[in-house]
């Protein structure tokens, strides 16, 4: 009898550190993805001042480069580097910088250069907004010297190894990709959810 | 029984919880334990998605029923006719023609391919139109011969300056006149564009391109590009397996485009009567119809809707197997060497490693993981007669040991407990590791040094990097190995072309064990080194400078692996052989543990004094041997794409415009497509009536654009996109388990605490 008893004490502390450790996990992967984000304002706007990246962290091996808005969401501060640590931080630059980029004049959109701005993050926090999205949404970037508006016209799945959306074709965009389906238990799934949006207005600020 | 069941249902909660904590850190964004219940059906669910047809430019109102719209030629891995059509907005995109025949004519000769493509097609509407063709080739073929038919008329191309060409093709398209313009667009994809088909017609294409079948593991094999790998629907894992390979197009209802049929003839000339043939993708029918040649075709007629991979294997051989062809064109003789090392493993001989290991920032997590991991399978594949050290870098290099030590138990659990407190952070100081690894660091005399250099290579100061190896390499080796979800992979393949060494990509955790494993079956066995064209009287020497041969610097070969040279000869096949009476290859093979030197003299299987003689197509006319100048030419152009990192001609300010005048005046001359030549074919006469407008758009600036940003963001990213999800569903899930687990324990046993007096 006694060895049930305790058989059943076993099963239940087990149960309970289960319970917790899988919580506190999921609880610590949100909190990290939230709270980075505010660090990463502040580093932002000193950069903004001081005209130089800001790492926003010491031991951070990145820095903010641009200021991302959709729709009326919180802004989301987009990290240089794609690489998975930066990635639990907030979403991240796949583009080597934004610094060549020619945004032009909307107004002789002809002559302006191409550029695709490909931006990704985690499906399941800072870009669990993409399942939401629509056609005509509105997508903001601020660079700290320009920002520019696009709008939603594009929504693709498509599979991981299907760079194609990193090109630049002959339009200006911006690409957004993060892990499909939004609600799959796995974290390793092979398919990609991209939106595209194409340049409207770009204003100096 | 039901208590069974929940228990372990807890205990695999409970095992793949621990599991996935551990991970955390390290893995926060990849799989969980696939061994886990939960893990398998959600990667079921993410194999079979539900209905997925989102897209596709919703600008012009095309969602959902737009099957046959691409709105990027390039999306297209099968060769393919657009028309160009012309939408409302004026935005321009390209409805693929339904493919009506298609048949593929290939001759091998030894390892020489020539391929001619012939595909029909017919323009279904009642309008005139310009149309682009899209047709992919294996990498590395020259694409050299177009013949286009149309109704009754026959137009050959010409080869011509880029410029030219399309200038030369533009004025016959507004003349009204039927013309045709062949571009390369990517090393493996090339484009034809025909302007002016008139209502209903018919139009056949046919495309011949020159090639050399490909040696691996004992087997000889030609590819035939059919189609696009796979759509992202149907698997996941066989979507693009090479970097320059264009994925599939997504939510475009393909179906018409794959069902045509694909009429496939291969007459194989092995010379050996012993010739086993196979193909690993379709099922084939092979037979003699002369001795040491074969025909080979499809059982049946096939869907175009995978690549045809055919594989032969002759006798084998102990010794090095050497096959050498020659030919003349006009007042050059042109030639082909294929050097297969012996199929018997060489004597082990102790060597010297290096590992190299990216501890930088942009390391941390999976790709740190895998590179340590590659390390770690590196360690299990040493002998205990090798010596080997490890250097560890980010900011600044530091070695283990100050020099090579065994690899005998001990040292390797050094290595391991090394390997363990391996950190990601800081900066990426390649150029120390290099200094280290490439100079500083030495092995036992006499010993082989292998530098494996594991990085992701995110660094912007290449051509120093690439001046540094060129400088220090020496006889070392160096084999770069990429990682994580974006290596350099640029970078890492010049700087092991400059160490003599190969570069690896490693695109998922999964495959380090696999791939590491074959880099060590190769290095473990280099078969030949220090390979060098001579010639078997010495005296004579001088007479080889009037040999131009390609690669310039002959790499290593190792188990399994052939090398292939190409060469050009100022002169004429009798004056050659009294110049120059034999050529020889010297290097080393092991033997029985001792370097040994070695030469193979260069027998002549194949000659071909004019091209109706030498004619690889057997009796049929319609194909002349075109074939070893154009191999040459194409191994001329890829030495001098290397230019940038091995030039010491030319001022860096000259050098862009010299490397186009060699490409040009060498594709010129061998009459092939490249960077900088085109085909081009115009009719004599304009059919269209005058007064008709063609349906299309000019939108060569847009893909002249295209070009030349498109890898802007792509460099960055090789293999796949990045993973971007967390655990963090799964973890909810299964801690929702646990109390499921808790109130089914307490429901059939009570709460615990009660019965505790």
């Amino acid at each position: 009898m006694t060895t049930l008893k305790l058989k059943t004490y076993w099963l239940t502390a087990g149960l309970l550190i289960i319970i917790t450790v899988c919580w506190g996990q999921a609880g610590y992967i949100y909190a990290k993805a939230q709270l980075a984000q505010y660090l990463i304002s502040d580093a932002w706007q000193q950069s903004i001042i001081s005209g130089m990246p800001v790492r926003p962290w010491d031991w951070a091996d990145t820095y903010p480069v641009a200021k991302l808005s959709i729709n009326q969401a919180q802004p989301l501060y987009v990290l240089a580097g794609a690489s998975n640590r930066n990635l639990a931080f907030g979403p991240v630059l796949l583009n080597a910088d934004l610094d060549d980029i020619d945004y032009g004049n909307a107004d002789n959109a002809d002559k302006a250069q191409a550029f695709n701005i490909s931006i990704a993050a985690h499906r399941d926090t800072h870009f669990a907004l993409l399942q939401d999205i629509e056609y005509g949404d509105s997508i903001s970037l601020d660079t700290g010297k320009e920002s520019v508006n696009f709008v939603v016209d594009e929504m693709v799945i498509v599979d991981e190894k299907y760079l194609s959306v990193l090109d630049v074709n002959d339009k200006q965009v911006i690409t957004l990709i993060t892990c499909y389906p939004f609600d799959a238990l796995s974290s390793a799934t092979p398919l990609r959810y991209v939106v595209r949006g194409r340049l409207v207005e770009k204003s100096v600020g | 029984m039901l208590k069974i069941i929940v228990i372990g249902i807890a205990i695999i909660g409970g095992a793949s919880m621990f599991a996935s904590s551990r991970l955390t850190e390290q893995q926060d964004l990849h799989s969980v334990p696939s061994g886990v219940v939960l893990g398998a059906t959600a990667s079921m669910s993410a194999r079979n998605p539900p209905q997925i047809n989102i897209n596709v430019q919703g600008s012009n109102g095309l969602i959902n029923h737009a099957p046959n719209v691409v709105t990027n030629i390039f999306q297209v891995e099968e060769g393919t006719l657009f028309f160009d059509h012309v939408q409302a907005d004026m935005a321009k995109s390209y409805v693929p023609s339904p493919v009506i025949n298609t048949s593929v004519d290939m001759q091998v000769s030894g390892v020489v391919e020539r391929t001619r493509v012939t595909q029909t097609f017919v323009n279904p509407s009642s309008e005139w139109v310009d149309a682009t063709y899209v047709f992919p080739v294996p990498v590395g073929a020259a694409v050299d011969e177009l013949l286009m038919t149309i109704g009754s008329r026959h137009i050959e191309g010409q080869i011509q300056i880029k410029e030219q060409a399309i200038k030369t093709f533009n004025q016959a398209k507004q003349a009204g006149k039927k013309a045709s313009l062949v571009l390369q667009k990517r090393p493996n994809l090339f484009t034809n564009q025909i302007a002016n088909i008139g209502p209903n017609e018919r139009i056949e294409i046919s495309i011949t391109y020159q090639n050399t079948a490909q040696y691996a593991d004992g087997e000889y094999s030609v590819r035939f590009p059919m189609t696009l790998s796979q759509r992202y629907a149907v698997t996941a894992e066989s979507v693009s397996d090479t970097a320059g390979k264009i994925a599939g197009v997504d939510a475009i209802d393909t179906s018409d485009m794959k069902q045509h049929e694909v009429d496939f003839v291969l007459r194989l000339d092995t010379q050996s009567n012993s010739t086993q043939i196979h193909s690993t993708t379709h099922a084939i029918e092979s037979q003699a119809i002369e001795p040491g040649v074969y025909e080979v075709m499809l059982s049946q007629d096939t869907i175009a809707n995978k690549d045809l991979v055919i594989k032969w294997r002759s006798a084998q051989d102990n010794e090095p197997v050497v096959a050498h062809y020659q030919q003349q064109v006009g007042d050059a003789v042109y030639g082909l060497v294929h050097i297969v090392p012996p199929q018997t493993i060489p004597e082990l001989q102790p060597k010297h490693t290096i590992f190299v290991l990216d501890s930088s920032g942009s390391m941390h997590g999976t790709a740190l993981t895998q590179a340590v991991q590659a390390i770690r399978v590196g360690l299990t594949q040493l002998n205990e007669v090798d010596s080997f050290n490890i250097v560890d870098f980010d900011s600044d290099a530091r070695a283990l040991w100050k020099g090579a030590k065994i690899a005998n138990w001990e040292h390797l659990q050094e290595a391991q407990t090394f390997l363990a407190n391996v950190d990601s952070d800081g900066g990426t100081n390649i150029a120390d590791a290099l200094q280290l690894s490439l100079t500083t660091l030495t092995g036992p005399d006499e010993q082989l040094t292998q530098v494996i250099f594991i990085t992701d290579g995110s660094i912007d100061n290449e051509a120093a990097l690439i001046e540094q190896i060129a400088g220090s390499i020496g006889q070392r080796r160096l084999f770069t190995v990429g990682i994580g979800a974006a290596p350099n992979a640029f970078f890492m393949e010049y700087a092991a072309m400059i160490g003599k060494g190969t570069f690896t990509y490693i695109d998922n955790v999964d495959d380090v064990q696999s791939t590491m494993t074959r880099l060590f079956d190769k290095l473990n066995h280099p078969a030949l080194t220090n390979l060098q064209l001579t010639l078997r009287d010495e005296s004579k020497l001088e007479a080889l400078k009037s040999i131009e041969v390609y690669p310039k610097v002959l790499p290593d070969i190792y188990l399994g692996e052939p090398i292939v040279l190409s060469y050009r000869y100022a002169g004429y096949l009798d004056t050659m052989s009294s110049d120059l009476e034999e050529l020889l290859v010297t290097g080393q093979m092991l033997v029985a543990g001792e370097a040994k030197s070695i030469q193979l003299p260069l027998t002549v299987n194949l000659i071909g004094s004019d091209p109706n003689t030498f004619s690889l197509f057997g009796s049929d006319p319609n194909y002349h041997a075109k074939g070893l100048n154009k191999l040459w030419a194409r191994a001329k152009i890829k030495e001098i794409t290397t230019w940038p990192f091995t030039n010491t001609e030319y001022l860096p300010e000259n050098l862009a415009s010299m490397m186009q005048n060699q490409i040009t005046e060498t594709a010129l001359a061998a009459k092939i497509v490249s960077k900088y030549t085109a085909l081009v074919a115009v009719d004599v006469t304009a059919t269209k009536p005058i007064d008709t407008q063609s349906k299309a758009v000019d939108v060569a600036n847009a893909k002249a654009a295209h070009l030349s940003r498109q890898h802007q963001a792509r460099r960055q990213l090789q293999g796949q996109l990045p993973q971007t999800a967390t655990p963090m569903g799964l973890l909810w899930v299964l801690g929702w388990i646990g109390v499921l687990g808790l109130v089914a324990h307490f429901a059939m046993n009570g709460v615990p605490l009660k019965g505790r007096k």
